[in-house]
């Protein structure tokens, strides 16, 4: 339960008399969601602090809600309730539906998120930082696409055999909830940092957005493939990789919907940039399943910044 | 700079730090927090109204259904009565029982940031200036290519000020 996890949440707050009033900046670091997360808010300083405050509560009721690893959150009792009939859901909940369905549209399917017992006999059945046993099952099963899943407002109807996992798309609309949510409560600026997806509405005081992109190439060197800059919110950016969250020998949590297999292209990183959190990781996502040359089409033809990594194996034919 | 802790019900363990930044702010994009402020009423309402009547509890969704699942509603709620495999009573009711608690949970959320909205409104800030919408396609400070290996990833732009975040895949 939630009451029983330990975090560390770290909060600074930077502030700046003007005739005005104060101006403040805060930041609070903390973990969730298996994953470091930061939240920077501008704005009033009393305001400031007090939605620093907020944000691990926030983040902490949508994990419980969405998690994939919790047996008691919302989203596993639905999938351990398919098949027997529709179930009135809460609105986190059913933002999370509207987002994976409207994720499988934009993506033309390549984002599917039915396919939680493919990855679970894969061996990803816990959460990172558990650390638990990633053991792949001898038979993988096929899973049932997304039309076996029905949102009619607050209400739910998984087929039986669907099983729902959100991947990170998850991790980008939790950014953008919490961005809209504190721009409302009158932040000026917000950033939130999920796990390295990154969501930013307003505008950081009197500064510009600058958001650096990592090199999954490289881990742990610090490098990067440049910084995406903008002078005002509303963009979100995330990264999906197959370099990181990987098991056993070579496995990782990325599956190609076409083939019900994992994933394999000549790309192990993607970085899209793109109007939410949740629409970033779903681009990203299908890029990283198309592949180099597929991928760079699919993300120029939207229009959308990105960065696109080969894998070394690869990186002779590119 | 002072430091303090501060224990939460939730276990969490926050240090506070405050410290003097030396850079003004512009003025202006302080002052958008008044109408956002004002906009959150109506939204949190919203937002409130719908969480109470979606988190009440659970139950067979006839009502909400589509207009043509009235047949299958109907065997659905057969099922749930003589399947084993069917809802249960139990089932329902813990399942309700969980929503309720975080229902609860996030009503007391929503209450607190209501509150520092409302705290921020009576400050009356002086001229208000939305921050939120006038969003643009960001753009890249480098060009759109894949980074070659094994050399370094090429033109990549070392900003003199420090970027606010770093994107990675977790």
């Amino acid at each position: 339960m939630l009451t029983g996890i330990q975090v560390d949440q770290v909060n600074q707050v930077a502030t700046e008399s003007t005739t005005r009033g104060v101006a403040g900046h805060a930041i609070s670091t903390f973990r969730a969601m298996g994953s470091d997360l930061e939240v920077q808010v501008w704005g009033e300083l009393e305001l400031c602090e007090s939605l620093i405050e907020l944000a691990l509560t926030r983040i902490e009721i949508l994990e419980q809600s969405w998690s994939r690893f919790r047996v008691n959150s919302e989203l596993s009792r639905a999938n351990s309730m398919a098949g027997l009939g529709p179930i009135e859901i809460s609105p986190d909940f059913a933002e999370l539906i509207s987002s994976m369905l409207s994720a499988t549209k934009i993506t033309n399917g390549l984002f599917d998120p039915t396919m939680a017992r493919i990855i679970e006999a894969l061996g990803y059945r816990v959460d990172f930082p558990e650390l638990g046993e990633f053991t792949r099952a001898t038979h993988i099963p096929s899973f049932r696409s997304i039309s076996g899943v029905s949102l009619t407002g607050h209400v739910l109807t998984l087929d039986a055999g669907v099983a729902l996992d959100p991947g990170a798309i998850g991790k980008g609309l939790a950014g953008d909830i919490i961005c809209r949510e504190f721009t409302q409560a009158g932040a000026t600026g917000v950033l939130a940092n999920i796990g390295g997806d990154i969501v930013v509405a307003g505008t950081p005081g009197d500064d510009y957005w600058r958001i650096a992109v990592a090199n999954d190439q490289r881990p742990g060197s610090g490098a990067t493939l440049g910084t995406i800059q903008s002078e005002f919110g509303g963009f979100a950016v995330a990264t999906s990789s197959t370099a990181k969250r990987t098991w056993g020998n070579g496995l990782h949590h990325v599956i190609d919907p076409r083939t019900g297999a994992m994933s394999q292209t000549d790309l192990i990183q993607a970085t899209v940039a793109a109007p939410s959190g949740w629409q970033a990781e779903s681009y990203a996502t299908a890029a990283l399943v198309l592949g180099y040359a597929e991928g760079t089409h699919f993300l120029n033809e939207r229009g959308l910044t990105h960065f696109l990594v080969p894998a070394p194996a690869f990186s002779s034919i590119n | 700079m002072t430091t303090k802790t501060i224990t939460t019900k939730t276990m969490t363990t926050m240090t506070t730090k405050t410290m003097t930044n030396p850079t003004p702010a512009k003025a202006a994009r302080r002052t958008g927090a008044s109408r956002n402020s004002k906009m959150l009423s109506a939204s949190l309402a919203v937002a409130t109204g719908v969480g109470v009547a979606g988190m009440v509890a659970v139950r067979m969704a006839q009502d909400a259904s589509a207009q043509d699942s009235a047949t299958v509603t109907t065997e659905q709620s057969i099922q749930v009565t003589t399947s084993s495999d069917g809802y249960t009573k139990d089932q329902l009711d813990s399942y309700a029982e969980a929503l309720s608690a975080e229902a609860t949970r996030l009503q007391d959320y929503w209450d607190k940031l209501a509150a520092a909205a409302t705290k921020l409104q009576s400050k009356e800030l002086p001229t208000i200036k939305s921050n939120a919408q006038e969003v643009a396609q960001p753009t890249a400070a480098t060009t759109t290519k894949p980074a070659p290996a094994p050399a370094p990833a090429p033109t990549v732009q070392k900003e003199k000020p420090a970027p606010q975040s770093k994107s990675q895949s977790s």
